[in-house]
């Protein structure tokens, strides 16, 4: 592995837009959640401590929060670093093949079907990656065919231009005509 | 059926098979993809003030509700330790410990030692003034201050007066 390949927080990031926005956005909702969990657990005993005149209530709600807050924030804080470390694993698994499907989808537009998406091995996308590249197969196939056909036709009519027999014309109609019918599997 | 045939011979020589290259098949000018920013500066700044909002914000309700638990705690331990005093003084006539002694429960050992007196976590309670055969003394009651570790607010429990006032 090259020393640009080495797995560095930077190359996790592969479409940062993509995927800071991610992060972002779960981490916000996870915050919400916690927020509700905690405002759930702390706030009847923030209530008993605060509302309550028997001081002995008072003091079991205090000792309970006290003991909440010293183990809740702390596993709060160890929660939110796990869900971003996975939240950038995860989204990098994604981003990943998402940027090999962009770049085999520029050599596409740019008339080159011979790349293909080949993905690593704990990639999502895989049967998506696999889709398109039996698509891509089968597109280059049909492309193959007819640059073979029309080779076939151009000899032909070579051939007919040099002599102009109904058997050599014959067989460049049917040439055409198998050209014509690769073309008409494509529905435009 | 030959394709030429019926044709002007002038017509039969524009037939001939084109013998140029094979166009190049279409294909759309590469568009320039637009880099959008990673996060808008707006956005950005969005993210920060809520960040810090959370982050500022729970810092304080932390402090502010904790810094009420432990002054509960402190006021809680120094009721129950007079109360255990004036039960001792009933009982043997003499409170226990005598001025400048400490009984805690923060780490550091305590100068008043009592064997099954646990104190909640953090609280030290000093004998601040008095003597313990005399606690009622108007002059020199039996006084003691409890503190937090974790909080500045000081209780004080005078015999002479019976309550617990804040410091």
């Amino acid at each position: 592995m090259s020393q640009d390949h080495q797995r560095r927080l930077k190359n996790f990031f592969i479409n940062r837009s993509l995927q800071l926005r991610l992060v972002f956005i779960s981490l916000g909702y996870m915050a919400i959640m916690l927020g509700i969990t905690l405002s759930f657990t702390l706030l009847p005993i923030l209530r008993s401590m605060f509302e309550t005149s028997d001081p002995h209530t008072q003091y079991q709600s205090a000792q309970t929060f006290l003991l909440l807050a010293q183990r809740l924030v702390p596993a709060m804080l160890v929660l939110f670093f796990l869900f971003f470390s996975h939240l950038v694993i995860m989204t990098h698994r994604v981003c990943g093949p998402l940027v090999n499907f962009t770049h085999t989808f520029e050599c596409m537009a740019a008339g080159d079907f011979s790349r293909r998406i080949s993905l690593r091995q704990k990639d999502y996308l895989q049967d998506e990656a696999e889709m398109i590249n039996e698509v891509l197969d089968n597109l280059q196939d049909h492309i193959t065919s007819l640059q073979e056909e029309n080779q076939r036709l151009m000899k032909s009519l070579e051939k007919a231009e040099a002599d102009p027999t109904p058997a050599i014309l014959a067989v460049a109609r049917e040439q055409s005509q198998r050209i014509n019918d690769l073309v008409t599997a494509f529905q435009l | 059926m030959p394709f030429n045939r019926g044709r002007a011979p002038h017509e039969r020589e524009t037939m001939n098979v084109r013998k140029k290259s094979r166009r190049p098949p279409y294909t759309k000018p590469a568009r320039k993809r637009e880099r959008k920013p990673v996060l808008t500066t707006a956005q950005l700044c969005v993210v920060a003030i809520v960040t810090v909002l959370v982050f500022v914000g729970g810092s304080i309700f932390l402090k502010i509700t904790s810094g009420s638990a432990y002054d509960i705690s402190t006021h809680h331990d120094l009721q129950l330790f007079a109360d255990f005093q004036k039960f001792h003084h009933a009982m043997n006539g003499t409170c226990l410990g005598e001025q400048g002694q400490v009984i805690r429960n923060d780490g550091i050992p305590s100068t008043l030692d009592l064997k099954k007196y646990t104190l909640s976590k953090g609280v030290a309670i000093f004998i601040v003034a008095g003597a313990p055969e005399d606690p009622y003394n108007e002059s020199n009651p039996f006084t003691m201050q409890a503190k937090h570790k974790k909080s500045d607010t000081v209780y004080e429990y005078s015999f002479a007066t019976d309550t617990i006032i804040e410091r």
